[in-house]
């Protein structure tokens, strides 16, 4: 009868780091020892959920993306796109990952988000640690001037309960 | 250049003595004349005190005879508190700052006047610019009875400025202020044991350091510009953030109990109710610009909201040790900040 292998030290070393590791963003985070931006994005917190995007990136849409790397690395750029009749923009969190996966110069894209999300409890704090941002013009303006990539889908509301037939027609 | 002769109107609020002490030790500052209805409990130094109220319409014949070059109006009132219900703000406020501007009207050799406002008129909504400037005043309806206050009393402040282009009319606009030995009901909420907190919401604020607004509005009374600036820090803090850093146990509040239980904590606070303007920013925040405050009047911040935050903490920590946590040395409690 084979007894299972004791685990080698350097694995057992990697569990105790990663617990480790683990423990202490858990205790920063308790005592409010973390970063947000002017705008309420908070990175920690995008990259601490970010595997469940990559799972629904590469795994369950298997997204595949062409021309990624056009997208300019500096300054500001602004992506427009149409989430077509989505009441759920995951469209505009694939792009977001896309630009995380594939782009050489990684960087968050911030999304212009409908009011109303902003009064959803739960989701309006969890958008804006994200990177959601209000959309008028004002906050577009601003984010630009900062040299941010920013992302829009001019349909916004509209496109919720357009026939299958519209589906690559904008609503205006 | 002959000195200023400066009158501060409110000066028995914490901000108009501050102001006067601090303006007292600036040079350039000539005789300072403090006006208010209660005599101010604090120390004010060479200042001068004159016993009326602004309401009166005996302002008029006093404030020419006083002679200033400068009046600053520190006598708005923001919140509600017991025996000055929010009623009783409107006759402070509007009528108040009506009555300062008639006498103001009548004071030859008036060069600017100063008010110290509110950035509560931009209100607080979900789709809300993150950072308001001074012209998106009045892109929201005034939805609380202190912003439509506010907006008439600011109202009657632009049509003054327009009548008398002579006079450099400043109004500040004054975000949320956060300080060690501040009493507002926003520190008194922040001093509670447990913070009830509305459930799925986590405002993005900012908190003005009380020595920044001290500050901001000796600068602004020294070199004061036409029209309104905005008084906010840098950058911004979600409340939760806020309530860990200084180390308090935040509860949810489900919707349907929000009504009562700031109704309850209202009370508590010795604020005759959560007030409705507290209330909205505890749920959807407010951020303003401040490049006029940086770049026109030329002051420099010294807390950004961060910074504010922290300085709060370590004050708020002094206070906690006279009440010992029931686990002395939890870990938790000993990580360094």
């Amino acid at each position: 009868m084979n007894r299972p292998a004791a685990p080698s030290p350097e694995l057992v070393l990697e569990w105790a780091s990663t617990v480790q590791s683990t423990s202490d963003l858990i205790l920063r985070r308790l005592t409010g020892d973390y970063h947000e931006d002017a705008w309420g994005f908070d990175e920690e917190f995008t990259e601490t959920v970010f595997p469940v995007f990559e799972f629904l990136y590469s795994t369950w849409w298997r997204v595949q993306v062409e021309g990624a790397a056009n997208v300019p690395g500096h300054g500001r750029v602004l992506l427009v796109a149409n989430h077509s009749g989505t009441i759920f923009p995951f469209d505009g969190a694939m792009i977001a990952t896309a630009i995380q996966k594939e782009h050489p110069l990684p960087r968050w894209v911030r999304a212009m988000v409908l009011n109303w999300a902003f009064d959803l409890p739960f989701v309006s704090y969890i958008l804006r640690r994200l990177g959601g941002v209000a959309a008028n013009p004002a906050n577009l303006g601003r984010l630009l001037e900062e040299d941010q990539p920013v992302m829009v889908f001019p349909e916004g509301q509209k496109g919720f309960g357009k026939d299958f037939a519209d589906r690559y027609r904008l609503q205006r | 250049m002959s000195e200023k002769r400066i009158v501060i109107a409110g000066v028995s609020t914490r901000w108009g003595s501050e102001l006067a002490r601090t303006l007292q030790r600036r040079p350039g500052v000539g005789e300072i004349i403090s006006i208010d209805s209660t005599r101010p409990t604090a120390d004010l130094g060479r200042t001068e005190f004159v016993e009326a109220d602004i309401r009166n319409p005996v302002i008029s014949r006093i404030l020419p005879s006083l002679e200033p070059n400068v009046v600053v109006h520190c006598g708005i009132v923001w919140y509600p508190e017991k025996g000055r219900p929010s009623r009783a703000l409107h006759d402070i406020n509007v009528i108040g700052t009506l009555q300062l501007l008639a006498a103001c009207e009548k004071t030859p050799g008036l060069e600017a006047l100063i008010a110290r406002g509110s950035a509560a008129i931009y209100g607080s909504a979900p789709g809300a610019p993150a950072f308001f400037t001074e012209d998106m005043a009045r892109r929201f309806p005034l939805v609380t009875r202190f912003q439509r206050d506010i907006g008439e009393l600011e109202g009657y402040f632009d049509n003054f400025a327009r009548r008398r282009p002579e006079i450099t009319c400043c109004m500040l606009r004054f975000q949320v202020e956060v300080g060690p030995g501040l009493d507002t009901p926003f520190n008194r909420y922040l001093n509670l044991p447990v913070v009830p907190t509305r459930m799925g919401f986590d405002p993005r604020l900012q908190l003005l350091h009380v020595d920044d607004a001290t500050g901001a509005l000796a600068a602004a009374s020294l070199a004061p510009v036409r029209g309104a600036v905005n008084v906010a820090p840098d950058g911004a803090i979600s409340l939760s953030r806020l309530l860990r850093l200084c180390g308090k146990t935040a509860v949810g509040v489900p919707p349907g109990l929000v009504g009562l239980i700031n109704r309850r904590v209202g009370d508590f606070l010795g604020s005759a109710d959560l007030y409705r303007d507290g209330e909205l920013l505890l749920r959807y925040g407010r951020g303003c610009d401040n490049r006029r405050l940086r770049e026109e009047i030329g002051y420099e911040l010294a807390f950004d909201s961060e910074g504010t935050a922290r300085d709060f903490a370590r004050a708020s920590h002094g206070v906690q040790a006279l009440f010992p946590s029931p686990r002395p040395g939890s870990p938790v409690r000993s990580v360094p900040r």
